[in-house]
């Protein structure tokens, strides 16, 4: 695995200047680097969006570059080439025959796995792609993955026909009974990217005070494992919990020496839906630019989101609104909440597009980004051809700028394979029906 | 006959086969708690009590599980490496809360370079400096935010000439601080401090005065100073106030007589640590933690630093996240008393939703917590406490869906009414409804049959009902058509969709909720059109569009039970208003018959007939018992829930009896261990 080289934190305050965040600087690189070849980190993105995405609106007529835009992907107009529009890719783990298509949906998204049926404790799933990148290459990076969110973990009612809210909320699973819960509030996650990187510290306080903070942890981990050792087997389950994160924060600690980034201005504190949304693509794009993590999730809503979109103009719940019917007035409205969707996933492509990395490549170009909801069309809750944006370059895996039709026959798990391999993992398998990258991307 | 609903047993990956010897306890199997992790409110609502603050970092926290209606269910509460991220983080803003008085605030520098901000009564700038060529002063007015101690600075050299070196004199309000010697004859010069007390804070002057200017034309002699900048920094003293916390955790401190450190340091530990792990500590656990402090100061930490770090492996330990209850034996199925210290926190954690205070500690240590009179005063006490009110945030908030209203979105087009004002109103009401009912020893029944609610001025206006004076909430009775909590406002609204109502969600409301016989998900494949117009294109009303429900056989064997509960609430729009004519401008028809064969002619009939049900009060105590010891009651717990149900009967179907039914209950005050899984996990 290629060795990053990062700059130390006294050449890093040598040469820093403002505010702003900035990513790799060649000329704070180690002697020996010039010259060598630096390949710029490998990220992916997946960014989901509740309650389907119209079809009619949004697959293109044509195939191959210069696609034509429909109403709900025509905020793409700017962005155009480096996005690809994927159709007929097939979510299989989505059917069960029994209702609950939004907490199924959901629970497969990046799993490609059947959820179990439950609303209690047990719930099983399979482990996300974002989790299979993260646990084989993510400790190269101050966080191994970051889950980002907007809704709330809801407090009352059953979450989809008798489905555990867990699969409804959460896209990003870290093991079968692991979700990984998402940080909704930006100023969380920007203090989780940047707390504790004091640029002012020299080298000796830094490694003071890391001694200091693992050795609390190693402190609590041995009263925890002491406590397991006294306790019966679901006890020890929970302790079993707490020592990962116990062991996954110590990791943390240890990467946060080699942090190069300054974080300019925490977000801003706003409860507006809109707002917070555009906050998160921010921290995103700002998360990778510093190379803080690489493997990203972000929910734009939790499945069968009722929410509404008044900023947009459209009155009545989304879900509700996705039960169509064929109502023109309802698809107008459907069309309009995809239209905004698709708009907040374009600025951050842009975004992406006017970052670089090291060898002045376009961070977009080392990077790819999934967009896709739960389910195809809201009315018939359909998983088959669930319509796909895939943005970004991928290091050369992916050529962008066309829809590419796969015929209702290739699983999105073939998909998740060819991201995977993307980053240089390559589990064979995925899912339940994933068996090879997906050919044609290129 | 009780039958517990839906509710899967937990049998916990192998449980107990029929080969497993049968276990001969003295009282019915007592089910287990898995290790309980606390939960957000639980602690937000332990650090006030164990540090006294007004923090509360668990608003940051990911949302707790949620299942079987709660969100403090051990058995679903999990732990990702975002919460110990999380709790790191707590604890050191708790720690710096608490410690905030032991060190000084920064203080604040201001600057003022001569040639360009301060003024003089003599000589003349050379671009970087100013020339006092002449017995003078330059000075500035500063404007200060308190008294205090101040350190006032300046850069100075000097021309030299004559016998003397040149002198200057650094001033606060035309006054010498110090009078000195400058030697140094070129820039940049040296840097001269004195220091002052100031009385006030406001306006002041500082600056610097040249004392003996000497000038000898003819032997071209000139003496001259130079002042490159002057600095002002203060104050240097200021301390923020000590916080509530300190006094409770810092027993001893540096200011403390015959302080020594590391004895000091033990006493702390060893006060605080029982209190927050909620039981006795070791002299081997408070060793541990010394050696945190040692390893502290070894790193040329000062004291304070070295107790924090200690305080922080208390606030962070598992023994502080979690509830513990150690078995004797924890594969042994025998059952077992809950050991008195974890009975406290059971009982603490149900009532308050946090620790337990000094008293109810003094019960556990001394061994009376055990004895069921004690026990029973004990909760009577501790309802009567302020802390209870946790019930009606956490118990009432999700069982009676108080919380759901913060996220209901009516939209404004269909309900210009709706407002943030308004949702405020209807979550006050509710809660206050919530405190009678829970804390206020009258029946819960209530819930279905009260009729006099609280209002203020907003919701008086959205009820139609005489507002009450200023800002203050007032009893009224209820307007006609409105009886006791299903018909406020609030539950209403959070029982319907952003532009119209939901029969289905209210009557799928009350049968899970108060019945707790919540029906089965719909079937697969199911046609959920429904048309709002008839056949001859007259409107339909919603009761008419959901003809379906009831016509399909398949359908009907839960819609005819849930829709016309829900129909008996359609006065009620989708903000909880009165209306007689529905959305399609029909009248409406809130009578309805249910499959047993009862009716009722509308919601106040419904409630009564309600109120009278058998099995309110058995759903009442399931759903109790779910909170109150965090896991869904099983079959084992058959005969318990019958004993708690009686009690709660007999005493008048008020709270404080059903808290004191579950507390003194076999499930609530035994345990038993688990035995090892058959089969590998």
């Amino acid at each position: 695995m290629n060795r990053t080289v990062r700059p130390s934190r006294r050449q890093f305050l040598r040469g820093a200047a403002g505010a702003l965040p900035l990513p790799w600087l060649p000329s704070l690189l180690p002697r020996s680097a010039w010259g060598a070849t630096l390949a710029p980190p490998q990220r992916l993105l997946f960014f989901y969006v509740p309650c389907g995405l119209q079809p009619e609106e949004f697959v293109p007529d044509r195939l191959g570059a210069g696609y034509d835009l429909k109403q709900i992907t025509a905020p793409l107009v700017d962005v155009q080439a480096d996005v690809s529009v994927l159709s007929g890719l097939v979510q299989g783990a989505g059917y069960d025959n029994r209702p609950g298509d939004h907490a199924r949906g959901t629970g497969c998204f990046l799993t490609a796995t059947t959820v179990k049926f439950t609303a209690g404790s047990d719930i099983e799933n399979g482990i996300s792609v974002d989790q299979v990148a993260a646990q084989a290459v993510g400790s190269a990076t101050l966080l191994p993955s970051l889950q980002l969110g907007i809704d709330e973990g809801g407090t009352t009612g059953d979450c989809d026909s008798g489905y555990s809210c867990a699969y409804a909320r959460n896209i990003s699973w870290a093991g079968p009974s692991t979700p990984m819960p998402n940080v909704i509030d930006p100023t969380v996650a920007f203090n989780r990217l940047f707390a504790g990187t004091d640029l002012n510290l020299d080298a000796d306080e830094v490694a003071r005070r890391t001694l200091l903070r693992t050795s609390v942890l190693d402190h609590v981990a041995a009263q925890a494992t002491a406590l397991s050792g006294k306790m019966a087997y679901s006890d020890r389950l929970k302790l079993d919990e707490y020592l990962t994160g116990v062991r996954d924060l110590e990791l943390k600690i240890e990467q946060l020496a080699n942090q190069v980034c300054l974080p300019g201005e925490s977000p801003p504190i706003d409860d507006d839906y809109a707002i917070r949304v555009q906050a998160m693509c921010d921290l995103m794009a700002l998360a990778y630019s510093c190379d803080l993590t690489r493997f990203i999730t972000f929910m734009l809503g939790n499945g069968g989101s009722n929410r509404s979109y008044g900023h947009i103009g459209v009155a009545g719940a989304h879900h509700e609104l996705s039960h169509h019917q064929g109502d023109p007035a309802k698809l107008a409205d459907l069309y309009a909440i995809g239209n905004w969707e698709v708009a907040q996933f374009a600025y951050l492509v842009g975004k992406l597009r006017d970052l670089t990395d090291a060898d002045g490549s376009r961070v977009i170009d080392n990077s790819l980004l999934y967009f896709s909801s739960e389910i195809e069309d809201g009315n018939s809750h359909s998983h088959t051809g669930i319509p796909v944006l895939l943005a970004g370059g991928g290091g050369g895996a992916h050529t962008p700028g066309r829809h590419l039709d796969f015929g209702e026959t290739a699983p999105m798990a073939d998909l998740f394979l060819a991201m995977l391999d993307a980053v240089g993992v390559n589990p064979g398998t995925f899912g339940e029906d994933g068996t090879a990258p997906l050919a044609g991307l290129r | 006959m009780r039958v517990v609903g839906l509710i899967a047993v937990l049998t916990a990956c192998g449980g107990s086969s029929s080969t497993d010897p049968v276990p001969a306890p003295e009282i019915a199997d007592p089910g287990r708690v898995t290790l309980h992790r606390l939960n957000r409110a639980e602690y937000n609502n332990t650090v006030r009590d164990l540090l006294l603050t007004t923090l509360t970092p668990a608003d940051d926290f990911p949302f707790d599980d949620f299942g079987y209606g709660f969100d403090n269910v051990a058995e679903v509460l999990s732990i990702s490496p975002l919460h110990l991220e999380m709790y790191e983080l707590a604890a050191d803003q708790l720690l710096d809360e608490l410690l905030a008085a032991t060190t000084p605030i920064p203080a604040a520098v201001q600057h003022f370079e001569a040639e360009s901000q301060l003024t003089a009564t003599t000589g003349a700038s050379n671009g970087t400096a100013w020339n006092l060529w002449s017995n003078g002063t330059a000075s500035t007015t500063v404007s200060l935010p308190s008294g205090g101690h101040y350190v006032l600075s300046a850069r100075l050299w000097a021309n030299q000439a004559g016998d003397a070196l040149a002198q200057a004199s650094l001033l606060v309000d035309g006054a010498a601080l110090s009078t000195v010697d400058v030697p140094e004859t070129a820039a940049p010069g040296a840097l001269y401090s004195a220091e002052v007390d100031l009385a006030y804070g406001g306006e002041h002057s500082v600056g610097v005065r040249f004392e003996n200017d000497y000038y000898d034309p003819t032997a071209g002699l000139d003496r001259n100073l130079y002042v490159d900048w002057v600095e002002l920094q203060g104050p240097t003293d200021q301390v923020l106030p000590t916080p509530p916390g300190y006094a409770a955790v810092f027993v001893c401190d540096p200011g403390t007589p015959n302080f020594v450190d590391a004895d000091c340091a033990r006493e702390i530990l060893a006060g605080f640590t029982p209190r927050a792990w909620r039981r006795p500590v070791t002299e081997a656990e408070v060793d541990g933690l010394m050696g945190l402090y040692q390893l502290s100061r070894d790193s040329s930490g000062d004291w304070y630093e070295g107790v924090r770090l200690a305080l922080k492996a208390v606030l962070i330990s598992p023994h502080f996240l979690f509830r513990v209850e150690l078995d004797a034996n924890p594969t042994d199925p025998t059952p077992h008393p809950v050991d008195p210290h974890a009975l406290a926190s059971r009982v603490s954690y149900f009532l308050w939703s946090s620790m337990p205070d000094d008293a109810l500690f003094a019960r556990a240590e001394d061994g009376t917590l055990t004895d069921p009179a004690v026990l029973e005063a004990e909760v009577a006490r501790m309802l009567a406490d302020p802390r209870a009110e946790a019930l009606v945030e956490n118990l009432a908030g999700q069982w009676w869906s108080i919380r759901a209203v913060d996220a209901a979105f009516p939209d404004v087009v269909a309900y210009p009414t709706w407002s943030e004002d308004l949702r405020g109103a209807y979550r006050d009401e509710m809660q206050r409804l919530a405190h009678d009912l829970l804390l206020t020893d009258r029946s819960m029944l209530d819930l279905f049959t009260r009729d006099d609610t609280w209002v203020d001025a907003r919701l008086a206006g959205a009820y139609g009902l005489p507002a009450p004076a200023g800002d203050s909430w007032a009893l009224t009775p209820l307007p006609p058509g409105r009886t006791g909590f299903l018909t406020t406002g609030g539950l209403l609204t959070a029982l319907s969709y952003p532009t119209r109502t939901s029969p289905v969600r209210r009557g799928k409301w009350i049968l899970g909720n108060l019945l707790c016989e919540a029906p089965a998900p719909p079937p697969p494949g199911v046609d959920t059109s429904f048309f709002v117009e008839d056949d001859t294109g007259a409107p339909q009303s919603l009761r008419d569009q959901f003809e379906a429900h009831r016509a399909d056989p398949v359908c009907a064997s839960c819609h005819a039970v849930m829709d016309p509960i829900g129909f008996s609430l359609e006065h009620f729009d989708g903000v909880g208003a009165w209306r007689t004519d529905d959305a399609m401008g029909l009248p409406i028809d809130a009578s309805g018959a249910l499959p047993d064969g009862s009716s009722f002619g509308d919601i106040q009939d419904l409630a009564t007939q309600l109120a009278a049900d058998p099995k309110i009060p058995g759903c009442m105590v399931e759903k109790t018992f779910t909170y109150a010891l965090g896991r869904p009651p099983t079959p084992l717990d058959l005969d318990a829930l019958d004993a708690i149900e009686s009690a709660f009967i007999a005493g008048d179907h008020r709270f404080s009896a059903l808290a004191a039914a579950i507390v003194l209950s076999d499930p609530f005050r035994y345990r038993t261990g688990e035995p090892e899984p058959t089969e590998a996990p």
